[in-house]
């Protein structure tokens, strides 16, 4: 991504206190958070499951995939985003949402282990990118 | 996400913060959960909560047992839920994504209830409150019997 003097857009959320940003072509829906159903003897990262016009969706808790302080989204900033990765629908609540954010692509280094593909700086402070794939890979093996 | 059937007559077991169902053909009767219960005396009882997430499980009604037959033997399932028979309800497999990293047999998935004039042939509406679908068959045999509490 380096020297290539083009923009690139990203989706950027706060997770206990730090940024992180996905391609927009991953977010499906942002929307106010909605308590999930716990559902029994599944691993602690999953949160529950929540009804969504029709759809069930299980909705993860990033801070165990994305090994951060254990915490909850309850503030009035806090925000369900809704993913699509390669067909199969998450969610996961934010404790604030960004939004849109373009970003030169020699910005961002290419530095940081999977699921973080990069990083780059935003006003508000740095911001590790996901890489949504790997992130949705990290939910399905992480043990908790 | 697959859905299984809208027809089935199912058992809700409403808790304070969440609700279970069970098809209510497992459950062979609703039992007093005292002396005067029917469970023969080398039945045993399982205590639902204790197979729940920690904050479900607590109902605050009367304690009963929902009895139930499984592995050729008689359990119950002590809760203290407030329970009704329902049918205008939509059952849905776990999804894929959370029955991958594993999860026990019994939690069968979720159901989504409607209102009771509601028709399970219809789509799900959209304000259906999601309740964990379980079956006890499983839940009765999937722990030896040492592992139950027995009745006295």
């Amino acid at each position: 991504m380096e020297g290539s003097g083009e923009a690139s857009r990203f989706f950027v959320l706060e997770l206990a206190g730090r940024r992180y940003a996905l391609s927009p072509a991953h977010v499906e829906e942002v929307t106010p958070p909605v308590k999930p159903l716990p559902i029994p003897t599944v691993p602690r990262h999953f949160a529950g499951v929540i009804h969504l016009r029709g759809r069930i969706l299980p909705v993860v808790d990033g801070r165990v995939v994305l090994g951060l302080e254990a915490g909850d989204a309850r503030s009035e900033d806090a925000r369900l985003v809704v993913l699509c990765v390669s067909g199969q629908r998450w969610a996961v609540v934010a404790d604030r949402v960004l939004g849109l954010r373009d970003v030169e692509a020699h910005a961002v280094s290419a530095v940081g282990e999977p699921p973080v593909a990069g990083r780059f700086e935003l006003p508000e402070g740095a911001v590790s990118l996901l890489d949504a794939a790997a992130l949705t890979q990290s939910v399905r093996e992480v043990r908790s | 996400m697959t859905r299984l059937s809208g027809s089935l007559r199912v058992l809700i077991l409403r808790y304070a913060n969440a609700a279970l169902v069970t098809l209510a053909n497992d459950v062979l009767a609703i039992d007093e959960d005292d002396e005067r219960g029917r469970l023969p005396q080398n039945g045993m009882v399982f205590d639902l909560a204790s197979y729940l997430p920690a904050d479900i499980g607590e109902g605050g009604s009367q304690r009963v047992r929902l009895l139930v037959h499984t592995a050729g033997k008689l359990v119950g399932f002590r809760t203290d839920a407030a329970l009704q028979v329902h049918d205008a309800c939509w059952l849905y497999r776990l999804p894929r994504f959370i029955r991958d990293t594993g999860c026990a047999d019994w939690v069968r998935g979720i159901a989504l209830l409607g209102d009771a004039e509601a028709s399970p042939t219809a789509p799900a509406p959209d304000d259906a409150v999601p309740a964990i679908w379980i079956d006890l068959r499983r839940l009765g045999s999937a722990f030896e019997p040492n592992s139950m509490e027995e009745v006295a």
